[in-house]
């Protein structure tokens, strides 16, 4: 082997090494969300299904003395056939010879024969024992046919066995439970889950979402291109003090914030409604600062020009600054969007669970997951109508969010 | 592509200027009022109640808000709209917070309206939650904070197929008790690894109920003190573990397994029986829970419609607290099969007997079941939701191993004293 | 130089005609404010409190302090603005800009619009139809934009896009109601005040106007002229922030030393809530005692240290704050390392210019976009201990292990209801949404090192292991700190996750975090006072850390 061949081969088997980590981590990453798609167009039975399985399944049922039921699989004579559930029971008896018997946990013992009740005879013996603790105990002995003969064994439990017959043909029957029969299933995806989920209120809290979304976005937007220009590119007084506290104000936490707020709102009566999600959160330190890093890029020539041919300040900045800054507007729009899409603190607090005229979708989903505790596949669904709108915005600007991201987060 | 934009941004202007829209007025009274549903079936049928009552009952109109969930604080976030002045006229709160309520001066007293009411008769409703409403606070010779919206009873759900499959006898009947209860859950779990014989929710009332049938109670006899040190508590708790053992994990919500049809046997309210009629594909029903040694015991749940103490129509409220409570709007509710009715009389409870006929559900179960349940207490001179979460976290170490029952019961009642009044 | 000028002036100099106008309407303004001043202050404490939900009497002389601030102003600009001085021409402008705003905005509630927003909603529901009509315009658009810009289809795709999109906002509006709101809005000057306020409007618009044109008339410069085009241009963001940040600030200072709370006229009670919240008792433990014995009153055991043969008890008067702190800590502590060190590994492999890069980068991103509460929700059931998927790939795993020989049991853990179990479970879901970001955060740091660095390295035969560890991670540090400390204050005010995944209550104390408690005193318990003072301790804990940061981060600067 030559040194450039090893080098390939060592190449080609760390590049393979990567991919594998990589995809290892991005399966990671979409599990869950893949999870949640394929949850959400299940059947809340086949949720339950363990083990869990990525398609959603419904069962195949058949018509069978006038009713819908549904089929199993069954060997019958070495060939698999389809059976239906009837509903019917037969009891049936396990039973044991004295000499398998577990005397502590009768139920315990070997089975030596599993048969109908009704072709047993009980006799009127009782097989007594005794435990290893050395207490009395006793079973009923009945006569069992084995082999075409009739033997006396002891009845050790009672089970109740579930009828599947031959659609076809009913007189062909086997016994056996449901649970842990094989059920004839085909794949189908309940799209309706999605139809039930927005009658829940769903569609009406993404109404409340599209127009508190649209509203911080846009409000942000205006705000911070004003003030990022007017902290970028206007010399005055008490500017840069101005802009510090600006700062600094990025760093207290909502959290002391939240109850003044909520007093405030309160008091000019606010409180439940949608107002108290939009007007309070247009106002970002976070969007002026990044538009002020951005406007500080573009030469002063430009501008000076236009100043000098007499265009007012709010001429310059719509036609000159704003068309430039695309990529900085689009970062910080999806930053508002997603910001304003995904909270929930607030909203818990000011519109509250109750309130569901003006829930937002965390909200609805919130209350979704009480409401239908018992069916995931439709809280799952919800988590989708509330997940998907983002990631759709997320992969159509992608490139100016992750830059967007990469630049303001490092110089924050 | 700048055409585009220009789409974008008239679209978002005309979205935004659109926001200038009307409320229309109403000129009679209205009275909002609140409860807490548990699912979109409940919601529906208190909005239909609402919506007879207010056809019924000239120069009044209703609003019904269903209220939020378990999980939202819902008591909590009526007691800042309360405050705020935005809470509804008449509105439902569970047994529990009653006192809480009543001595933060946030429901009205309606004693006087009632005893000018010649219709109205104390004796017709449930007389543990009766007993409670009627409790008066300081300063006050008589009261009644309201009246009780429904009451409800724990049951034994059972998966029939896996007591089939198990060869067990159903759970009913004379010897119903714990020693049948543990083997039931035990030869249950022993079916499958996937198939557990037992499950409760980790909510007060499940772990509540094995103190109350060993003998034990949360409180002594006049609600002014803990009542679980003692050797019955032990006995309880032992019991709830050892069940617990062939059961569902401690802390997990038994439902959904349940409703998967993986557990034999799951304690819950009658508020569990539609969701368990909609989603169970198996064969099932309910029993009353099985006798302890202390003889048959229960919870009653219950909760009521009181008044908002700023309401402008106490009058009207009161009239609507009436009818919300009347047999007839009770029977609507019942009828749904998540609630019993609040009345002892006959008639309700025939009628309650009745509800879900196509079931097959033993609705028996739930009468016997309130007929011999401890009511659930508001304390007037305690601060439950303090001594709920002392009791819940010593409860968890409990159930997770970190302590013993003995322990508990030597611990617990000392670290709640502070929380009683004294 | 403004000196010689004022003195060149007559004594009463010709004014324009706009001053004496407004200092007639300022006269108003000051009587008006005035009367409003003292209306307030004469208000009895009781009825401020129902009024205004029980702020506080502080509250109360504050906001009448504020509104003696237009009378100031007003005073001010009138004998600065009679004497032509620059600085009468500023308070004016100032006072009948806010004065504008205010009003406007007052108008807008008088109007309805603020409520409007929701009936808004509710027509939107019902014919939320004719919302199909923009999709397909934006289709059409779309359409065009791959069309050749020039060609007349392309054009006529555009004016079809144009007209439906139009049209469809137009039925939605009209459907929703816009003429009921156009006739309610008219509805609304059947009240006096609805006048008042539209005229108060009017006027402080035209005199902010005129006298912002009034420049040259008090000897404007050009500093001047940019100094009052920057305030103006940010006035949007500097009286949103004094309402919705100022403000709530200040207001919360004074809420964490009152004991306000539900159905109480709040008083000051100084230090109270913070000695409440952290007040704490250490005493030695006899053999067999009673830790009860010798706790104080309202204290409650948080602790036991054992020293040597002596056992110390610690008590706190709020066990609760406690552990909820201890239990946030241990968060974060968790979080850092499992959230930063794949995400460095990630990106260091990321860095490499391979192809389907972008992609990855995508795939690791998306967690970070969707909403904390669905993904909760998602990892509630994942987590399930009887049908979740976690388990189902740990019994597998077992089965592995256990068909080739290697003995083991399989722990079926309940993740969320384990009391050891529950907060890491937090934690890994917390990790998995913000992995993603700290990548892209690292991936910008190292693209920030210069590749002529590397090709020295290689040059002089370091290896890639060592050329990690030797210059990669050095040059990465102010990045690292970054990340760290940005994940720290993310931990820090956990609370989604947490409200989510578990729907116990009350929650169990082993996952309650610090602005879980925060919220349970506040909005379970309203106790306001406490609540803020709780705030406002995090507040210094997370403003230690970012104090931190800052120094690290100078320091390493200092170093490059």
């Amino acid at each position: 082997m030559t040194d450039s061949q090893r080098y390939t081969l060592r190449t080609w088997v760390t590049r393979i090494g990567i991919y594998f980590l990589l995809s290892f981590f991005a399966l990671l990453m979409l599990f869950p969300f893949i999870y949640m798609m394929s949850t959400s167009f299940k059947t809340s039975n086949d949720v339950f299904h363990y083990p869990p399985r990525v398609l959603p399944y419904s069962p195949v049922t058949t018509e069978y003395e006038g009713e819908t039921r549904p089929l199993y699989r069954f060997e019958v004579d070495g060939e698999p056939r389809e059976l239906v559930l009837t509903g019917e029971k037969e009891r049936f008896g396990l039973f044991t010879t004295p000499e398998l018997l577990d005397v502590d946990t009768p139920r315990n013992s070997p089975v030596f024969a599993d048969v109908r009740l009704a072709d047993t005879v009980e006799t009127a013996q009782e097989y007594t024992f005794q435990t290893t603790a050395g207490e009395a105990d006793d079973l009923p002995v009945y006569a069992v046919p084995v082999d075409g003969e009739m033997m006396e064994l002891l009845l050790i439990s009672t089970p109740n066995k579930d009828v599947f017959a031959n659609p076809d043909n009913p007189e062909v029957v086997v016994y056996g439970f449901e649970r842990t029969a094989e059920a004839v299933e085909e794949v189908e995806f309940q799209v309706e889950n999605y139809d039930t989920v927005l009658g829940l209120n769903l569609d009406r809290a993404l109404v409340n979402t599209t127009i508190v979304t649209l509203g911080v976005t846009i409000g942000q937007l205006v705000t911070s291109i004003f003030g990022g220009y007017a902290f970028s590119r206007i010399k005055f007084k008490g500017r840069d003090a101005l802009f510090l506290a600006y700062l600094g104000s990025i760093m207290v936490p909502f959290v002391v914030l939240i109850i003044p707020i909520y007093r405030l709102m309160v008091v000019i009566g606010w409180e439940g409604r949608l107002v108290s999600l939009i007007v309070p959160w247009i106002f970002t330190a976070y969007g002026t600062f990044l538009m002020r890093q951005f406007f500080i890029t573009i030469p002063k020539e430009i501008e000076e020009a236009a100043l000098l041919d007499g265009c007012s300040r709010f001429r310059i900045l719509w036609t000159i600054f704003v068309p430039l800054s695309t990529p900085a507007i689009a970062t910080l729009g999806i930053f508002s969007f997603l910001y304003a899409w995904n909270s929930f603190l607030w909203p818990l607090l000011i519109i509250g669970e109750g309130n569901e005229r003006n829930h937002v979708l965390t909200l609805s989903l919130i209350r979704l997951s009480n409401i239908a505790a018992d069916q995931p596949n439709l809280v799952l669904t919800g988590a989708a109508v509330a997940i998907i709108p983002p990631i759709i915005v997320f992969v159509l600007a992608q490139k100016y969010f992750i830059e967007g991201i990469a630049t303001s987060g490092l110089k924050g | 592509m700048s055409k585009r934009k220009l789409f974008l941004v008239s679209v978002s202007l005309l979205l935004i200027t659109s926001f200038v829209l009307p409320a229309f007025a109403q000129d009679d009274v209205t009275l909002r009022w609140r409860t807490r549903p548990d699912n979109q079936a409940e919601i529906d049928v208190y909005t239909a109640a609402s919506q007879s009552i207010d056809e019924a009952w000239d120069g009044v109109s209703l609003e019904y808000e269903p209220g939020g969930s378990e999980t939202a604080s819902y008591q909590d976030l009526l007691i800042a709209e309360i405050e705020a002045g935005t809470a509804p006229d008449v509105f439902w709160i569970p047994g529990t917070d009653v006192a809480r309520f009543a001595e933060a001066g946030l429901i009205l007293n309606l004693a006087d309206l009632a005893a000018t009411d010649a219709e109205f008769s104390v004796d017709d409703f449930y007389a543990g939650p009766m007993g409670f409403l009627q409790t008066p606070i300081e300063g006050q010779d008589t009261a009644l904070w309201g009246l009780p919206r429904d009451v409800s009873a724990f049951a034994i759900y059972y998966n029939a197929d896996l007591f089939d499959e198990a060869g067990l006898e159903y759970p009913d009947g004379e010897d119903w008790n714990w020693d049948r209860f543990l083997e039931a859950a035990e030869v249950i779990d022993g079916l499958g690894d996937e198939i557990t014989g037992f499950g409760m929710n980790a909510w007060w009332a499940n772990w509540g109920y094995f103190i109350n049938a060993a003998g034990s109670s949360f409180f002594n006899e006049d609600y002014t003190a803990c009542g679980l040190d003692n050797e019955a508590t032990v006995a309880g708790l032992e019991a709830a573990l050892a069940a617990l053992e062939h059961g569902v994990a401690w802390g997990n919500d038994a439902e959904p397994p349940f409703l998967a049809g993986t557990v034999g046997m799951f304690i819950n309210g009658r508020w569990a029986t539609p969701g368990a009629i909609a989603n169970a594909g198996f064969n099932w029903n309910v029993a009353p829970l099985p006798e302890g040694p202390a003889g048959p015991t229960n919870w009653l749940f219950w909760g009521a419609y009181v008044v908002n103490a700023n309401t402008e129509n106490p009058e009207q409220a009161w009239e609507l607290v009436r009818r919300l409570t009347s047999a007839d709007i009770q029977g609507q509710i019942a009828s749904l099969g998540a609630n019993i009715p609040s009345r002892q009389t006959e008639e309700a409870i025939e009628l309650f007997l009745n509800t879900l006929p196509d079931s097959g559900v033993n609705n028996q179960a739930f009468v016997d079941g309130a007929a011999v349940g401890v009511t659930e207490a508001p304390l007037f001179s305690g601060d439950w939701p303090a001594i709920d979460q002392a009791y819940g976290t010593a409860i968890n170490d409990v159930f997770n191993g970190a302590l013993t029952p003995q322990e508990f019961a030597d611990t617990i009642c000392g670290d709640v004293a502070q929380y009683f009044e004294q | 130089m403004q000196q010689a000028v004022l003195e060149k002036r007559p004594l009463l100099p010709r004014l324009p005609l706009i001053i004496p106008l407004m200092v007639i309407w300022h006269l108003v303004v000051i009587g008006a404010s005035v009367y409003v001043a003292s209306w307030l202050a004469r208000m009895s404490i009781t009825e401020f409190n129902e009024r205004y939900s029980n702020i506080g009497p502080a509250v109360q002389d504050f906001m009448t302090l504020v509104l003696l601030l237009p009378a100031v102003l007003g005073a001010f600009s009138s004998v600065q603005g009679v004497r032509l001085h620059p600085s009468g021409r500023y308070a004016a402008v100032a006072l009948n800009f806010v004065g504008m705003v205010l009003a406007a905005a007052y108008l807008m509630h008088l109007w309805g619009v603020y409520t409007g927003i929701d009936e808004f909603a509710d027509g939107v529901v019902v014919n939320a139809g004719w919302l199909v009509g923009i999709a397909v315009a934006y289709a059409l658009f779309w359409l065009a934009g791959r069309l050749d810009s020039e060609s007349a289809a392309a054009l006529w795709l555009e004016r079809l896009g144009l007209g439906l999109a139009m049209l469809a906002l137009m039925g939605l509006l009209w459907f929703a109601g816009a003429a009921e709101a156009a006739v309610s809005i008219l509805e609304t000057y059947a009240a006096l005040e609805t006048w008042l306020v539209t005229a108060a409007l009017l006027i402080f618009g035209v005199v902010f106007v005129i006298m912002l044109y009034h420049g040259p008339t008090f000897g404007e410069t050009t500093q001047q002229k940019n100094a009052w085009q920057g305030w103006l241009m940010l006035s949007p963001n500097i009286i949103g922030f004094a309402l919705f940040f100022a403000g709530p600030l200040l207001l919360s200072f004074y809420l964490s030393f009152t004991n306000a709370s539900v159905g109480q006229v709040p008083s000051f009670t100084g230090l109270e809530n913070y000695g409440d919240i952290l007040g704490l008792q250490v005493e030695v433990l006899a053999d067999g005692q009673n830790p009860r014995e010798v706790l104080w009153f309202g204290y409650g055991e948080l602790t036991r240290l054992s020293i040597g043969d002596r056992t110390y008890l610690v008590g706190a008067s709020d066990p609760l704050f406690w552990i909820s702190l201890r239990n946030t800590l241990i968060f974060c502590l968790l979080l850092v390392p499992i959230s930063t060190i794949p995400a460095l590994l990630l990106a260091v492999i990321l860095n490499s210019k391979i192809p389907g890069m972008t992609f990855f980068r995508a795939v690791y991103f998306l967690p970070s976009v969707a909403a904390v509460v669905g993904t909760s929700l998602i990892w509630r059931w994942l987590y399930d201990p009887t049908i979740g998927y976690f388990n189902y790939f740990i019994s597998g795993g077992v089965d592995f292990l256990n068909s080739v020989g290697i003995g083991a049991t399989d722990p079926e853990p309940a993740w969320l209801t384990t009391s050891g179990l529950a907060l890491f479970s937090v934690v890994l879901l917390a990790a998995w949404q913000l992995t993603g970001f700290n990548t892209v955060i690292f991936l910008a740091g190292l693209q920030g090192i210069p590749r002529e660095l590397y090709e020295a390295a290689y040059v002089d035969g370091a290896g890639r292991v060592r050329q990690f560890f030797s210059m990669t991670l050095p040059l990465l540090a102010p990045t690292a700190f970054f990340v760290i400390i940005t994940t720290i204050i993310t931990g820090l005010q956990v609370f989604n996750e947490i409200y989510t995944l578990f729907f116990v209550r009350p929650l169990p104390e082993h996952v309650t975090t610090s602005v879980y408690y925060l919220y349970n005193r506040g909005f379970f318990r309203f106790e306001f006072g406490y609540a803020s003072s709780i705030a406002w301790l995090l507040f210094a804990l997370i403003f230690t850390v970012t104090l931190v940061q800052f120094r690290l981060s100078r320091s390493s600067a200092y170093e490059d």
